[in-house]
């Protein structure tokens, strides 16, 4: 009786599971359209999951670029550890267009609640050797460690990095 | 019930443009004016800037004559530091306010002229085969601007209609020869829809800060980058990358500026955005610079993403949320929409990747959309 009570706790457990993560196509709708911006409410009100999903969808590298993009954006809405870890991963590691976004959505999500792992992170994308990332971690830098970014303006040698980096 | 003239069109608009309508104050008498003429071979097409009286209400008036030969003219207002600008009212030479809600018909809340814009906004005719462009004196009120300027296209209309593209590419991860295969596409689709296109050869411009670029026509980047656009064509740039939005493209206004090397000369076109793997998807790049091109010469989309909002043009096929959203989600996919403006250029979302794959495409234009883009004062 104990066993058949476990066994049927376990099934109840990976129904729950299966009702509540959001279908994929479902989620991919939402990243849809020629013009878009992400839709918060939308968003999060899908059901518990969504965000392995867009990081599925994220991480597809069949993807059509656009779709990948999106799902990295609409990661900071759900600021787990499972996208802490992936968007920071992103952000080290991808090309530059995705490394961008994954540190953007990473401090997004993380500013309030980790920023010192944000700080870590963009200090580490200061040096990368892709312009846009480093106006992207300059420019978080500049909130969340304002003599760190005086020291980037000091040592950036493009005047157009140092520029956009104040904008 | 449908709503045809609609907010969300408004809110394209307003990616560019905040209202703010009150800035009637004003110091100005009036301005000088000057005539240019762009490449006139086939059909004249001139802009001039037009002189403004303060009417001492806080508006500026001004006046100007289409002859008898006139097809088409875009009115636009300007602003250098980019505050708010809008007419308050365009009235034809029948005295009919065709800003006005309460004209027949009228382009309130669809021109951004009327909706207002930062630092530029404007009015075509007809942006729709509901309005023509009426020979005789034409008089506007605008809100405060710097300049009003006037680009007008006469002579009778060309039995087959040309339009110069200009095409530009930025950063160095892509080439000119990149771009082949989707000018070619681009290319396609205005032929097959009676419009034939005159690309010019692709100018790179490798400068590092236009690589990747807002998407925002004000910020001083990418003014910089379009106001490089020639004056005599619809320029295309495809940036390598959006630095802080994720389309695949977006024009300056729908329409945005014809003949005026200024900010909104021109689309953007994320090329990256278009790559799967290492691959550049050129039928869908294409597409989307078809579908940029269709705004910037007045083109709304046919049906918005929620199935309630839909152009202005009463040929266009509508795809209604009461009766096509299969899945309930309040988002109107292509799919959905198939045989109800899916495969329209103009459609607002593309097929899915499994659609595309399968050969779908948005290629198709309603005879309206052509006769839009035949008028244009950017054509021939």
């Amino acid at each position: 009786m104990k066993h058949l009570l476990i066994v049927c706790i376990i099934i109840w457990n990976f129904v729950g599971i299966a009702v509540a993560a959001p279908d994929k196509a479902q989620v991919m709708e939402l990243l849809e359209g020629r013009h878009w911006k992400l839709d918060s409410e939308a968003f999060q009100s899908l059901e518990v999951g969504t965000d392995s999903v867009l990081i599925e969808i994220a991480g597809d590298t069949a993807l059509v670029n656009y779709l990948r993009f999106r799902a990295v954006e609409a990661l900071a809405l759900f600021p787990t550890k499972m996208t802490a870890d992936f968007l920071e991963l992103t952000a080290e590691k991808s090309f530059a267009a995705l490394s961008r976004r994954g540190f953007e959505a990473f401090k997004r999500g993380f500013s309030k609640t980790d920023p010192q792992r944000v700080t870590q992170l963009a200090a580490h994308l200061l040096k990368h050797r892709n312009a846009q990332v480093r106006i992207s971690a300059a420019r978080a830098m500049r909130t969340l460690d304002a003599p760190r970014f005086k020291s980037f303006l000091k040592s950036e040698s493009d005047s157009w990095v140092r520029k956009e980096a104040q904008k | 019930m449908k709503i045809k003239l609609n907010l969300c069109h408004a809110a394209f608009i307003l990616l560019t443009a905040s209202l703010l309508i009150g800035s009637g104050c004003s110091k100005k008498e009036s301005s000088s004016s000057a005539t240019s003429t762009a490449d006139n071979s086939t059909s004249p097409f001139t802009v001039s800037e037009i002189t403004q009286t303060n009417s001492g209400d806080g508006y500026f008036t001004g006046s100007f004559v289409v002859p008898s030969d006139g097809i088409s003219f875009l009115l636009s207002t300007h602003k250098d530091n980019n505050a708010s600008v809008a007419f308050y009212s365009l009235s034809d030479p029948d005295g009919t306010d065709i800003l006005s809600s309460s004209s027949t018909p009228n382009l309130n809340g669809v021109a951004s002229g009327s909706l207002g814009g930062s630092g530029y906004a404007n009015v075509l005719v007809p942006q729709s085969p509901s309005f023509s462009a009426k020979a005789g004196t034409w008089t506007f009120k605008a809100y405060n601007n710097d300049r009003v300027k006037l680009a007008l296209r006469s002579r009778s209309t060309p039995t087959s209609t040309t339009i110069v593209v200009q095409p530009y590419i930025t950063g160095t991860t892509w080439a000119a020869g990149d771009l082949t295969a989707t000018l070619s596409v681009m290319s396609g689709i205005y032929s097959t829809n009676g419009i034939t296109l005159t690309i010019n050869s692709t100018i790179t411009i490798s400068d590092s800060q236009y690589a990747a670029i807002s998407g925002t026509f004000t910020d001083s980047t990418t003014s910089a980058l379009v106001s490089q656009g020639s004056a005599s064509a619809v320029n295309l740039f495809f940036i390598e990358d959006y630095s802080d939005s994720e389309h695949l493209g977006n024009a300056a206004g729908i329409p945005g500026s014809m003949g005026i090397a200024n900010s909104w000369n021109g689309v953007l076109i994320s090329i990256t955005a278009h790559k799967s793997g290492s691959t550049l998807d050129s039928q869908l790049l294409g597409e989307t610079a078809a579908h940029e091109m269709g705004h910037q010469l007045g083109l709304f989309h046919t049906t918005e993403s929620g199935g309630t909002v839909f152009d202005i043009l009463t040929d266009t096929a509508e795809c209604l949320n009461s009766t096509k959203d299969f899945d309930r989600n309040g988002k109107m996919s292509a799919e959905e929409c198939e045989g109800y403006g899916g495969e329209n250029v103009m459609f607002w979302r593309p097929w899915t990747p499994a659609s595309r794959s399968a050969g779908k495409k948005q290629e198709t234009l309603s005879s309206h959309q052509q006769q839009v883009l035949k008028y244009s004062p950017i054509a021939k």
